[in-house]
């Protein structure tokens, strides 16, 4: 049941009860989406999320053959007695808007004759909270992209509602510390007060790293409990069917897969070693990026050189738009300052208006004759 | 019980409707219930299977009667358990047949009146709005128990397991046609799930 669930998952899991508004962080590839999916697929299903943290057991000889088991009620999963459970999801992007979130007025389309040229519109978290306030009901709301919208303005008053100890009770009535702000009630169309339900959960999550993305200030942050992805070796290790890292040198021709796989692993990790020198650990880019659908383990070696070709490409240009403009940054990066002769890429010395220049030399895209070298001239600091 | 562990593996499970118990009954032999087998059906056949080949997982040579000639075919076979009511356990070897070229998608669970734990006595009365449901319950030791399941038992908190609860009520609660009976499985292993209702 619970070991189903990824290590991740759980952590998460256990952040939104406790929380109830989790951040998830992480530079490219590092498996975000992946989580928000898994979480989502927890939460709604309740898969391996029961009360007592047991599963469902037998008792052949009850009324009831499946009875709730007895036990201390688990307090790491959220709103674990609630039965109906959904999901509700968005991503911010520079168009979003407080309507889109909350509520607001938005022209009627195909209204008919006499009808109202307005209407108001439920946004995502209105819906997520009145999905919640139902008698059984517990809400997950999804935020993907967090960064890439003005997320202040679209949260607007709720701001401070969402934080845990200013919702309203589990009961639904009112507590000293429950914080409320104005709507527009998109039933009544009247501006009301309102508050969030204990039982509304939200997952929000964000790349720091990328170049379309606003600041958000530490007073938005502290309302969220953080949970950082990191680039993990052996996640990739696993998915290329790799044993424990070693120290041994890479052969100068690839003997087998096990070879080529091996010098992909190590050339990421020293590529995000330079990375973080260079820029910051923020902008590494994640094991996800050379993971797909295909197992290269399974691949005679020419196809596992191809498929390889793939992923590094994209690697390739996170590099370059990490160190956009900063040749030589590119050039430590592939280690092509003074790497080894058989590094395709190599760092040349021109002029321009009796200026020195630098270019990077070497090929456009990867084959399948060059990549083996390239990475291995990568992973050689 | 093999042993005393007790946890759910998966559930199969089919709304008892009215046709049922009249076959059950030995009260029909017409066609709209499946002709005078003592059976209960199984629509879905193939989206079922992953559960019906745990649960019934050996197979057996039996002779049927397709189109007036005798032919062998594979049975599925399993263990029912059950208690009777002093609390005795007992077993019977259980038998899933596939679906016959007349009934393409309907697998049947045969014989169930040589069942004690399919008695019509055991069955819940049900009605509008209290669907009764026959549970295959299979354990991790792979034993597998019948029971019948009453919805509004279902639908009051506290009473049944809230994550099965929460699986048979979104079944039960997915459209569908009005004349189709609920049928699903529910996995508690891994993700595999089935409900014929959208």
């Amino acid at each position: 049941m619970e070991n189903n669930l990824s290590d991740e998952c759980l952590e998460t899991l256990r952040l939104l009860a406790r929380s109830k508004n989790v951040l998830i962080s992480g530079s490219p590839g590092t498996g975000k989406s992946k989580l928000l999916a898994e979480v989502a697929f927890a939460f709604e299903t309740a898969y391996g999320i029961t009360p007592t943290g047991g599963p469902p057991r037998l008792n052949p000889l009850a009324g009831i053959p499946i009875p709730p088991a007895s036990g201390k009620k688990n307090e790491n999963i959220p709103a674990p007695t609630k039965n109906k459970r959904e999901v509700f999801r968005t991503v911010f992007h520079q168009n979003s808007k407080y309507r889109d979130f909350i509520s607001g007025i938005t022209p009627s389309v195909n209204k008919k004759a006499g009808g109202q040229d307005f209407t108001i519109v439920s946004g995502t978290l209105y819906r997520a909270s009145e999905y919640a306030r139902s008698g059984d009901g517990a809400a997950l709301l999804i935020i993907d992209e967090i960064n890439r919208g003005p997320a202040l303005q679209i949260f607007g008053g709720s701001i401070v509602a969402i934080e845990p100890d200013k919702r309203l009770a589990p009961d639904g009535s009112k507590r000293i510390e429950t914080q409320y702000f104005e709507l527009l009630h998109p039933d009544s169309s009247n501006i009301i007060e309102y508050a969030l339900p204990d039982d509304l959960y939200i997952l929000a999550a964000m790349n720091q790293a990328d170049a379309s993305v606003e600041p958000l200030d530490v007073a938005f942050l502290r309302r969220w409990e953080p949970l950082r992805l990191e680039p993990n070796e052996q996640v990739l290790r696993n998915f290329y069917g790799l044993k424990a890292k070693t120290d041994n040198p890479l052969p100068n021709i690839p003997a087998n897969i096990t070879d080529a796989l091996e010098a992909s692993v190590k050339a990421w990790v020293a590529i995000n070693n330079q990375i973080s020198l260079g820029r910051g650990s923020e902008f590494q880019i994640g094991h996800g990026v050379l993971m797909s659908t295909i197992e290269p383990s399974s691949l005679p070696l020419n196809e596992a050189l191809n498929l390889l070709c793939v992923g590094w490409a994209k690697v390739k240009v996170h590099v370059e738009e990490v160190f956009f403009g900063d040749i030589r940054g590119i050039a430590a990066t592939l280690n092509a300052l003074d790497g080894p002769n058989y590094n395709p890429f190599k760092l040349v010395e021109t002029t321009f208006a009796d200026d020195l220049r630098f270019k990077l030399d070497g090929p456009t895209n990867f084959t399948e004759s060059t990549i083996y070298h390239a990475l291995r001239a990568f992973s050689q600091r | 019980m093999a042993n005393n562990n007790g946890n759910v593996a998966r559930i199969l499970y089919k709304e008892i409707v009215e046709g049922d118990l009249r076959k059950i009954q030995a009260q029909s032999n017409d066609a709209d219930t499946g002709g005078g087998a003592r059976d209960f059906r199984f629509g879905s056949y193939k989206k079922l299977m992953p559960a019906i080949q745990k649960m019934f997982p050996k197979t057996v040579k039996e002779k049927r009667k397709r189109n007036g000639q005798t032919i062998q075919i594979d049975v599925f076979k399993g263990k029912f358990f059950w208690n009777n009511p002093e609390g005795m356990l007992l077993q019977k070897d259980s038998f899933f047949e596939p679906p016959t070229d007349v009934r393409p998608s309907e697998g049947r669970i045969a014989r169930v009146h040589e069942y004690a734990c399919f008695d019509t006595s055991l069955i819940p009365k049900g009605g509008v709005g209290n669907r009764i449901l026959l549970l295959l319950i299979q354990l991790h030791d792979n034993s597998v128990w019948p029971f019948f399941a009453e919805e509004c038992t279902l639908r009051t908190t506290g009473k049944w397991d809230p994550e099965v609860a929460r699986e048979l009520l979104a079944c039960i609660d997915a459209e569908r046609s009005v004349n189709r009976a609920v049928i699903g499985y529910r996995d508690f292993t891994n993700t595999d799930k089935y409900c014929n209702g959208k």
